[in-house]
């Protein structure tokens, strides 16, 4: 049935000629469509008008009052063009309605005589397409003036099908009232991409759950009536980069339909919406990795420079040591020089009961906390007849050096302090118990 | 990381004539990713490398290798492990693969209930005793 349809109207956005329909002949087998090409130079959709005339046979052009005059002479060529080629031209002014092919057209606006002083834009051309009770609203670049005279006429009924936003969606020409009074069911709109960060008029429409179709996202936007409704299809979606399954010729479905699968689908993101996912997602690769190396800075920075003050020194002023009478059983510093030259630092807790020549080194942990542990120990120790040389390690306490190790130098500073203990008179076989 | 040195500063001084291992480190990686673990962090033993991997560029020298498991075989005085049962950095089953890495079965005490840096908190005046008992022992042995 479809397929009988064979009307076309092609809708020429020429900015200079504002609005013009022309209505194909019945020799021309497609279906009602929109020929429209993205972010065009006014230049160039008047060089295309020559191919359009090649490609398809016209019937007849409309063109509302006030379409030829002196200030357009882009219009006139364009209309002596298609006179030569035999293409009979039409001035058409609401009301009048005609039918052709199984459809039936109906002009909104202008009004005969209507303000001849009126800007072009608010002159142009509106028309409702009906088919099979659906209907298509074609509204140029339909702006201010004309929009209220357009509103103040009866409300379409039933509502607009898909209506094509007024000049390319721009502010003045989209108010929400004009929605408000067509009550579309989906609207198509042939614009270039907006700034990025801003909004247009439309996108309160699209919020509110309407189906929009730009052409800057969808490309060409085809145009189909099944006995469902109108099926709407961007080019993009099918053909470009956006690798959407194809969706099958002929099938019925409402535009509805078509846009919750193409809004479900997670292949279809906006450019702008795209763009932002990506761009937040490699803002958060950012962050993590900054957290990554931070963590690591940290973490190896804490490993090899150790919370100072950690003192074995510390136990030098501890009670339990000071209340010893005899001075030779009193702790006292030590020190020992390494091979690459830095100096630890240390304490010597004399055996509490004469110097049995038992000797223990004491070693401390990473961040263990100096004090009563250590105190335990030491005591523990001399009290069990061994002398106790508590050491800081390098990079500890009193023990200079920059960096630990856990025993890449340490375990080399063992080997220095044993000499330097060796050299004490009486400390034969020092053994090493460690924390 | 006294424990790491003192099994290092073993190897290579036969001066050294016993071991007191307190919550000894097996792996300073693994210890690290233990860290990192039980504070929620996500890929703890990534971290862990890349930690000590940067630490090693700090310091000059590596912290990791060779690691006290890798040195123990060539410990040969006698060596008593304390540990806490515990302990979250270096588990049990860690300081246990330590200790059968020496080539003398060394004495192994765990403490119930401490973790890597109270044994002898919680060990106490019973834990010290036992081991002045290993050192009385260990010094008795080579004629001290």
């Amino acid at each position: 049935m479809l397929e009988r349809l064979t009307l076309a109207i092609l809708i020429l956005q020429v900015a200079s000629l504002k609005e013009a329909s022309v209505r194909a002949d019945s020799r021309c087998p497609m279906s009602l469509q929109k020929v429209e090409k993205r972010s065009h130079a006014d230049q160039d959709h008047y060089n295309a008008l020559p191919d359009l005339l090649d490609r398809f046979q016209f019937g007849e052009l409309v063109i509302p009052p006030g379409f030829e005059n002196e200030q357009n002479p882009e219009a006139s060529l364009l209309l002596d063009q298609l006179r030569t080629r035999g293409i009979p031209v039409r001035t058409i002014a609401a009301p009048l309605r005609w039918d052709q092919g199984g459809a039936r057209f109906t002009g909104l606006h202008p009004p005969v005589h209507w303000r001849p002083e009126a800007p072009d834009n608010a002159r142009s051309l509106v028309l409702d397409a009906e088919y099979e009770g659906r209907h298509l609203l074609l509204t140029g670049d339909l702006d201010q003036l004309g929009l209220s005279e357009l509103v103040s006429g009866p409300q379409p009924e039933p509502p607009i099908e898909l209506m094509f936003s007024p000049h390319h969606g721009g502010k003045s020409a989209n108010p929400s009232w004009l929605y408000s009074w067509a009550r579309p069911r989906t609207v198509v709109v042939s614009q270039r991409p907006p700034a990025p960060g801003t909004t247009d008029a439309l996108t309160p429409l699209e919020r509110a759950g309407t189906p929009l179709l730009r052409t800057w996202q969808r490309g060409a936007i085809h145009i189909r009536w099944t006995p469902d409704g109108i099926v709407t299809q961007g080019f993009l979606d099918f053909n470009g980069s956006r690798a959407l399954p194809a969706w099958p010729a002929g099938e019925g479905a409402s535009s509805r339909h078509v846009f919750a699968m193409l809004l479900s689908s997670p292949w279809v993101l906006h450019d702008a919406a795209g763009r932002m996912v990506i761009g937040l997602a490699g803002f958060l690769l950012g962050i993590i990795a900054c957290a990554l190396l931070a963590i690591v800075e940290y973490g190896a920075w804490a490993l090899v420079v150790p919370p100072r003050p950690r003192l074995a020194t510390e136990a030098l002023s501890e009670g339990e040591c000071e209340t010893a009478s005899d001075p030779l059983d009193r702790p006292r510093p030590i020190s020992a020089l390494t091979d690459d030259g830095v100096k630890l630092a240390g304490t010597w807790h004399p055996a509490a009961r004469g110097d049995t020549g038992r000797t223990t080194l004491l070693l401390h942990g990473f961040a263990e906390a100096p004090g009563a542990a250590q105190a335990q120990r030491v005591a523990a120790l001399r009290q069990g007849g061994w002398n106790v040389a508590a050491l800081d390690l390098r990079g500890y306490g009193r023990s200079s050096g920059t960096f630990a190790s856990f025993g890449g130098r340490e375990a080399g500073d063992v080997r220095d302090w044993l000499d330097t203990l060796a050299a004490q008179p009486g400390q034969a076989r020092p053994l090493l118990p460690v924390l | 990381m006294g424990a790491a040195i003192a099994v290092r500063a073993a190897a290579e001084d036969p001066r050294i004539q016993a071991l007191v291992l307190e919550s000894p480190m097996v792996d300073l990686d693994l210890a690290m990713a233990a860290w990192f673990r039980n504070r929620g962090f996500p890929c703890a033993h990534l971290l862990a490398r890349l930690v000590t991997r940067r630490a090693r560029g700090l310091a000059g020298v590596s912290l990791t290798r060779p690691r006290p498991l890798e040195v123990a075989p060539r410990v040969h005085c006698p060596v008593l492990i304390v540990h806490g049962s515990d302990d979250t950095l270096v588990t049990s089953r860690e300081a246990r693969r330590l200790a059968a890495a020496f080539p003398n079965p060394p004495g192994f005490v765990e403490v119930s209930g401490a973790g890597h840096a109270d044994v002898v908190t919680i060990g106490g005046d019973a834990l010290l005793e036992r081991i002045l008992q290993f050192l009385r022992e260990a010094a008795v042995a080579v004629g001290n």
